[in-house]
Protein backbone atom coordinates (compact mmCIF):
# COMPACT_ATOMS: atom_id res chain seq x y z
CA UNK A 1 0.00 0.00 0.00
CA UNK A 2 1.37 3.57 -1.41
CA UNK A 3 0.11 6.49 0.69
CA UNK A 4 0.35 9.94 0.33
CA UNK A 5 -0.10 12.37 3.62
CA UNK A 6 -0.98 15.83 3.23
CA UNK A 7 -1.12 18.59 6.26
CA UNK A 8 0.40 22.18 6.81
CA UNK A 9 1.90 20.53 10.04
CA UNK A 10 5.10 19.10 8.66
CA UNK A 11 5.73 17.15 12.28
CA UNK A 12 2.88 15.48 12.57
CA UNK A 13 3.10 14.33 8.83
CA UNK A 14 6.64 13.47 9.17
CA UNK A 15 6.03 11.90 12.20
CA UNK A 16 3.06 9.62 10.81
CA UNK A 17 4.71 8.84 7.69
CA UNK A 18 7.87 7.41 10.36
CA UNK A 19 5.32 5.69 12.07
CA UNK A 20 3.29 4.21 9.10
CA UNK A 21 6.76 2.65 7.56
CA UNK A 22 7.22 1.06 10.71
CA UNK A 23 4.28 -1.15 10.14
CA UNK A 24 5.85 -1.54 6.69
CA UNK A 25 3.00 0.97 4.99
CA UNK A 26 5.52 3.30 2.49
CA UNK A 27 4.15 6.81 3.32
CA UNK A 28 5.38 10.01 1.59
CA UNK A 29 4.54 13.43 2.91
CA UNK A 30 4.03 16.50 1.85
CA UNK A 31 2.73 19.74 2.92
CA UNK A 32 0.91 22.18 0.19
CA UNK A 33 -1.49 21.55 -2.29
CA UNK A 34 1.04 21.76 -5.03
CA UNK A 35 3.43 19.34 -3.47
CA UNK A 36 0.65 16.91 -3.57
CA UNK A 37 -0.30 17.57 -6.92
CA UNK A 38 3.55 16.50 -8.20
CA UNK A 39 3.45 13.68 -5.74
CA UNK A 40 0.58 12.29 -7.55
CA UNK A 41 2.08 13.05 -10.95
CA UNK A 42 5.30 11.07 -10.40
CA UNK A 43 3.95 8.38 -8.20
CA UNK A 44 0.89 5.58 -8.33
CA UNK A 45 -0.38 6.03 -4.49
CA UNK A 46 -3.16 4.28 -3.53
CA UNK A 47 -4.52 6.60 -0.44
CA UNK A 48 -4.55 10.19 -0.13
CA UNK A 49 -4.64 11.05 3.95
CA UNK A 50 -5.42 14.58 3.91
CA UNK A 51 -6.35 17.82 5.99
CA UNK A 52 -9.67 19.54 5.53
CA UNK A 53 -7.92 22.96 6.22
CA UNK A 54 -4.61 24.38 4.74
CA UNK A 55 -3.24 27.24 4.01
CA UNK A 56 -3.95 28.26 -0.01
CA UNK A 57 -6.54 25.61 -0.62
CA UNK A 58 -8.85 23.37 0.87
CA UNK A 59 -8.57 19.36 1.56
CA UNK A 60 -11.76 19.41 -0.48
CA UNK A 61 -10.19 21.32 -3.25
CA UNK A 62 -6.95 19.92 -3.57
CA UNK A 63 -8.71 15.98 -3.58
CA UNK A 64 -11.01 17.99 -7.09
CA UNK A 65 -7.23 18.45 -8.18
CA UNK A 66 -5.71 14.86 -7.47
CA UNK A 67 -8.69 13.55 -8.69
CA UNK A 68 -7.81 14.58 -12.29
CA UNK A 69 -4.62 13.61 -12.09
CA UNK A 70 -5.44 10.08 -10.87
CA UNK A 71 -9.02 9.00 -10.53
CA UNK A 72 -8.48 5.64 -8.92
CA UNK A 73 -7.07 7.37 -5.65
CA UNK A 74 -8.69 6.95 -2.20
CA UNK A 75 -9.64 9.69 0.22
CA UNK A 76 -9.43 9.80 3.64
CA UNK A 77 -9.51 13.68 5.07
CA UNK A 78 -8.12 14.78 8.36
CA UNK A 79 -9.89 17.10 10.53
CA UNK A 80 -9.72 19.28 13.76
CA UNK A 81 -13.17 19.32 15.58
CA UNK A 82 -15.43 22.43 14.83
CA UNK A 83 -14.65 21.26 11.34
CA UNK A 84 -17.29 18.37 11.07
CA UNK A 85 -19.66 20.69 9.39
CA UNK A 86 -17.52 22.15 6.66
CA UNK A 87 -16.63 18.34 6.07
CA UNK A 88 -19.98 16.94 6.08
CA UNK A 89 -20.80 19.85 3.23
CA UNK A 90 -18.54 19.60 1.09
CA UNK A 91 -17.97 15.73 1.20
CA UNK A 92 -21.36 15.87 -0.17
CA UNK A 93 -20.24 17.73 -2.74
CA UNK A 94 -17.63 15.71 -3.49
CA UNK A 95 -17.32 12.18 -2.21
CA UNK A 96 -15.44 11.96 0.25
CA UNK A 97 -14.88 8.43 1.23
CA UNK A 98 -13.43 8.42 4.81
CA UNK A 99 -12.53 11.04 8.04
CA UNK A 100 -10.68 11.12 10.94
CA UNK A 101 -10.72 13.38 13.38
CA UNK A 102 -7.15 15.23 15.20
CA UNK A 103 -5.61 13.72 17.25
CA UNK A 104 -5.38 10.55 14.69
CA UNK A 105 -5.45 7.09 15.99
CA UNK A 106 -3.09 5.03 14.31
CA UNK A 107 -4.68 1.78 14.02
CA UNK A 108 -8.21 3.27 12.82
CA UNK A 109 -6.32 4.71 10.14
CA UNK A 110 -4.56 1.91 8.61
CA UNK A 111 -7.95 -0.15 9.37
CA UNK A 112 -9.99 2.87 7.07
CA UNK A 113 -6.92 2.28 4.70
CA UNK A 114 -7.24 -1.25 4.54
CA UNK A 115 -11.25 -0.94 4.17
CA UNK A 116 -11.03 1.81 1.59
CA UNK A 117 -8.85 -0.66 -0.80
CA UNK A 118 -11.21 -3.53 0.17
CA UNK A 119 -14.62 -2.20 -0.55
CA UNK A 120 -13.86 0.93 -2.32
CA UNK A 121 -17.60 1.75 -2.55
CA UNK A 122 -18.21 2.06 0.94
CA UNK A 123 -17.97 5.62 2.94
CA UNK A 124 -18.51 6.68 6.12
CA UNK A 125 -21.25 7.42 8.29
CA UNK A 126 -21.32 11.23 9.87
CA UNK A 127 -22.27 9.29 13.36
CA UNK A 128 -21.22 12.93 15.28
CA UNK A 129 -23.89 15.23 12.81
CA UNK A 130 -26.18 17.45 15.14
CA UNK A 131 -29.50 16.36 15.06
CA UNK B 1 -27.78 57.77 11.67
CA UNK B 2 -27.19 55.09 14.90
CA UNK B 3 -28.59 55.44 17.75
CA UNK B 4 -26.58 54.66 20.80
CA UNK B 5 -28.53 51.60 21.63
CA UNK B 6 -28.11 50.93 18.16
CA UNK B 7 -24.62 50.99 18.33
CA UNK B 8 -24.19 49.14 21.57
CA UNK B 9 -26.25 45.94 19.84
CA UNK B 10 -23.65 46.30 16.76
CA UNK B 11 -20.59 46.37 18.69
CA UNK B 12 -22.07 43.86 21.15
CA UNK B 13 -22.73 41.46 18.26
CA UNK B 14 -19.21 42.61 16.40
CA UNK B 15 -17.31 41.71 19.56
CA UNK B 16 -19.14 37.92 20.16
CA UNK B 17 -18.63 36.95 16.51
CA UNK B 18 -14.68 38.44 17.03
CA UNK B 19 -14.49 36.29 20.34
CA UNK B 20 -16.04 33.10 18.30
CA UNK B 21 -14.03 33.52 15.61
CA UNK B 22 -10.33 33.87 17.37
CA UNK B 23 -11.62 30.46 19.95
CA UNK B 24 -12.07 28.45 16.82
CA UNK B 25 -9.04 29.37 15.23
CA UNK B 26 -7.31 28.96 18.42
CA UNK B 27 -9.14 24.95 19.30
CA UNK B 28 -7.99 24.24 16.04
CA UNK B 29 -4.20 25.16 16.23
CA UNK B 30 -4.51 23.16 19.60
CA UNK B 31 -5.51 20.64 17.79
CA UNK B 32 -2.87 20.61 15.62
CA UNK B 33 -0.53 20.85 18.53
CA UNK B 34 -2.20 18.22 20.60
CA UNK B 35 -1.99 15.65 17.22
CA UNK B 36 1.87 16.55 16.58
CA UNK B 37 1.99 15.46 20.50
CA UNK B 38 0.34 11.91 20.06
CA UNK B 39 2.13 11.33 16.78
CA UNK B 40 5.14 11.61 19.04
CA UNK B 41 4.24 9.91 21.98
CA UNK B 42 3.35 6.81 19.82
CA UNK B 43 6.18 7.18 18.12
CA UNK B 44 8.24 6.85 21.18
CA UNK B 45 5.74 3.79 22.05
CA UNK B 46 6.70 2.31 18.83
CA UNK B 47 10.47 2.24 19.27
CA UNK B 48 9.75 0.99 23.01
CA UNK B 49 7.89 -2.16 21.56
CA UNK B 50 11.39 -2.67 18.67
CA UNK B 51 13.32 -2.70 21.53
CA UNK B 52 11.28 -5.16 23.88
CA UNK B 53 11.39 -7.21 20.71
CA UNK B 54 15.05 -6.92 21.19
CA UNK B 55 15.34 -4.95 17.57
CA UNK B 56 18.27 -2.28 17.75
CA UNK B 57 17.11 1.17 18.45
CA UNK B 58 18.85 4.33 17.32
CA UNK B 59 18.66 6.74 20.35
CA UNK B 60 18.61 9.56 17.79
CA UNK B 61 14.86 8.76 16.81
CA UNK B 62 13.83 8.78 20.37
CA UNK B 63 15.95 12.15 21.74
CA UNK B 64 14.23 13.57 17.94
CA UNK B 65 11.00 12.78 19.28
CA UNK B 66 11.13 13.82 22.64
CA UNK B 67 12.03 17.23 20.87
CA UNK B 68 9.20 17.30 18.82
CA UNK B 69 7.18 17.08 21.98
CA UNK B 70 8.76 19.58 23.99
CA UNK B 71 8.62 22.03 20.95
CA UNK B 72 4.58 21.25 20.71
CA UNK B 73 4.31 22.02 24.14
CA UNK B 74 5.81 25.11 24.16
CA UNK B 75 4.04 26.38 21.01
CA UNK B 76 0.67 25.26 23.10
CA UNK B 77 1.95 27.37 26.41
CA UNK B 78 2.08 30.49 23.83
CA UNK B 79 -1.15 30.01 22.38
CA UNK B 80 -2.60 29.31 25.97
CA UNK B 81 -0.97 32.85 27.00
CA UNK B 82 -2.44 34.45 23.92
CA UNK B 83 -5.96 33.07 24.82
CA UNK B 84 -5.58 33.83 28.58
CA UNK B 85 -4.70 37.78 27.92
CA UNK B 86 -7.33 37.65 25.19
CA UNK B 87 -10.02 36.59 27.82
CA UNK B 88 -8.69 38.95 30.20
CA UNK B 89 -9.00 41.44 27.88
CA UNK B 90 -13.18 41.97 29.23
CA UNK B 91 -12.41 42.85 32.53
CA UNK B 92 -11.98 46.06 32.70
CA UNK B 93 -14.22 48.18 30.41
CA UNK B 94 -12.30 51.25 30.48
CA UNK B 95 -8.89 51.43 30.87
CA UNK B 96 -5.34 52.17 29.62
CA UNK B 97 -3.82 50.20 27.09
CA UNK B 98 -0.68 50.17 25.20
CA UNK B 99 -2.12 49.34 21.43
CA UNK B 100 1.24 48.20 20.55
CA UNK B 101 0.22 45.31 22.98
CA UNK B 102 -3.64 45.07 21.24
CA UNK B 103 -1.86 44.76 17.75
CA UNK B 104 0.39 42.24 18.76
CA UNK B 105 -2.53 40.31 20.47
CA UNK B 106 -4.93 40.55 17.62
CA UNK B 107 -2.23 39.62 15.44
CA UNK B 108 -0.69 36.41 17.16
CA UNK B 109 -4.17 35.48 17.72
CA UNK B 110 -5.33 36.09 13.61
CA UNK B 111 -1.97 34.29 13.04
CA UNK B 112 -3.50 31.01 11.75
CA UNK B 113 -6.50 32.73 10.09
CA UNK B 114 -3.81 34.81 7.80
CA UNK B 115 -1.87 31.28 7.51
CA UNK B 116 -4.86 29.80 5.47
CA UNK B 117 -5.44 33.01 3.38
CA UNK B 118 -2.00 32.92 2.40
CA UNK B 119 -0.92 36.16 4.31
CA UNK B 120 2.25 37.36 5.68
CA UNK B 121 1.67 39.75 8.77
CA UNK B 122 3.99 42.31 9.65
CA UNK B 123 3.65 44.28 12.69
CA UNK B 124 5.79 47.54 13.06
CA UNK B 125 6.16 49.43 16.33
CA UNK B 126 7.08 52.51 18.33
CA UNK B 127 9.91 52.05 20.50
CA UNK B 128 7.63 53.80 22.63
CA UNK B 129 4.29 53.28 24.15
CA UNK B 130 1.03 53.93 22.96
CA UNK B 131 -1.27 54.74 25.84
CA UNK B 132 -4.92 55.72 25.08
CA UNK B 133 -7.81 55.38 27.36
CA UNK B 134 -10.22 52.78 25.79
CA UNK B 135 -11.69 49.75 25.87
CA UNK B 136 -9.60 47.18 25.38
CA UNK B 137 -12.22 44.47 24.32
CA UNK B 138 -13.84 46.61 21.76
CA UNK B 139 -10.34 47.73 20.80
CA UNK B 140 -9.33 44.18 19.24
CA UNK B 141 -12.68 43.81 17.70
CA UNK B 142 -11.76 47.23 15.51
CA UNK B 143 -8.20 45.56 15.13
CA UNK B 144 -9.43 42.91 14.05
CA UNK B 145 -12.12 43.57 11.79
CA UNK B 146 -9.59 46.10 10.05
CA UNK B 147 -6.95 43.78 10.03
CA UNK B 148 -9.91 40.95 8.63
CA UNK B 149 -10.74 44.13 5.46
CA UNK B 150 -6.50 44.60 5.26
CA UNK B 151 -5.88 40.47 4.29
CA UNK B 152 -8.97 40.73 1.69
CA UNK B 153 -7.73 44.18 0.29
CA UNK B 154 -4.14 43.20 -0.09
CA UNK B 155 -4.65 39.80 -1.37
CA UNK B 156 -3.28 36.03 -1.34
CA UNK B 157 0.13 35.27 -1.05
CA UNK B 158 0.73 39.02 0.02
CA UNK B 159 1.88 41.20 2.89
CA UNK B 160 0.16 43.12 5.08
CA UNK B 161 1.60 45.78 7.69
CA UNK B 162 0.38 47.15 10.38
CA UNK B 163 2.08 49.94 11.82
CA UNK B 164 1.96 52.15 14.81
CA UNK B 165 2.46 55.96 15.64
CA UNK B 166 1.59 59.39 15.72
CA UNK B 167 0.41 61.89 13.43
CA UNK B 168 -0.92 65.63 14.14
CA UNK B 169 -0.64 64.88 17.72
CA UNK B 170 -2.98 61.57 17.35
CA UNK B 171 -1.66 57.77 18.05
CA UNK B 172 -2.12 55.91 14.86
CA UNK B 173 -2.92 52.71 13.71
CA UNK B 174 -1.75 52.18 9.63
CA UNK B 175 -2.44 48.81 7.62
CA UNK B 176 -0.32 49.68 4.92
CA UNK B 177 0.97 47.26 1.39
CA UNK B 178 -2.81 46.53 0.62
CA UNK B 179 -1.81 46.19 -2.69
CA UNK B 180 -5.62 45.58 -4.07
CA UNK B 181 -7.28 48.83 -2.05
CA UNK B 182 -7.84 50.84 -5.43
CA UNK B 183 -9.69 47.97 -6.85
CA UNK B 184 -12.02 47.36 -3.97
CA UNK B 185 -15.43 49.78 -3.85
CA UNK B 186 -14.60 52.33 -1.17
CA UNK B 187 -18.15 53.12 -0.20
CA UNK B 188 -18.16 49.64 1.42
CA UNK B 189 -15.24 50.13 4.35
CA UNK B 190 -15.25 51.19 6.72
CA UNK B 191 -19.21 49.74 6.77
CA UNK B 192 -22.06 49.98 9.78
CA UNK B 193 -19.96 47.63 11.91
CA UNK B 194 -16.23 49.41 11.58
CA UNK B 195 -18.02 52.76 12.12
CA UNK B 196 -20.29 52.00 15.11
CA UNK B 197 -16.75 50.44 16.41
CA UNK B 198 -15.01 53.68 15.62
CA UNK B 199 -17.69 55.94 17.39
CA UNK B 200 -17.20 53.96 20.55
CA UNK B 201 -13.75 53.93 20.82
CA UNK B 202 -13.45 57.80 19.71
CA UNK B 203 -11.84 56.92 16.31
CA UNK B 204 -11.73 57.81 12.87
CA UNK B 205 -10.37 55.81 10.10
CA UNK B 206 -9.19 57.10 6.63
CA UNK B 207 -8.81 54.87 3.24
CA UNK B 208 -5.91 55.77 1.05
CA UNK B 209 -6.20 53.62 -2.20
CA UNK B 210 -3.27 55.83 -3.48
CA UNK B 211 -1.07 55.17 -0.38
CA UNK B 212 -2.42 51.18 -0.51
CA UNK B 213 -3.17 51.91 3.60
CA UNK B 214 -5.98 52.72 6.19
CA UNK B 215 -5.45 54.57 9.15
CA UNK B 216 -7.42 54.38 12.31
CA UNK B 217 -6.54 58.04 13.96
CA UNK B 218 -7.77 57.80 17.85
CA UNK B 219 -8.24 61.46 18.99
Amino acid sequence: MKVLLVDDEKELVSTLAERLSLRDIEADWVTTGDAAIKSVELKAYDVVVLDVKMPKISGIELKKKLEEKNPDLKYIFITGHGSEDDFITASSETGAEYYLVKPVNIDELIRKMKEILLNPDKRDSFQFKKE
Amino acid sequence: MQTLASRMDINGENALKFSGKMTASISHELKNVLAIINENAGLLEDLCAMAEGGRPVDPGRIKTAAGKMIKQVQRGDRIISRLNKFAHSVDDLDCDVDVNDIILLVSGLSGRIALMRGINLETVQTSDPVIISTNPFLLETLIWLFLDFSMTAAGEGKTVSVTTGKQNENFVVRFSKLKGLAGMQRQSFPGENEESLLAALNATATVDSAAEEIVVSFN
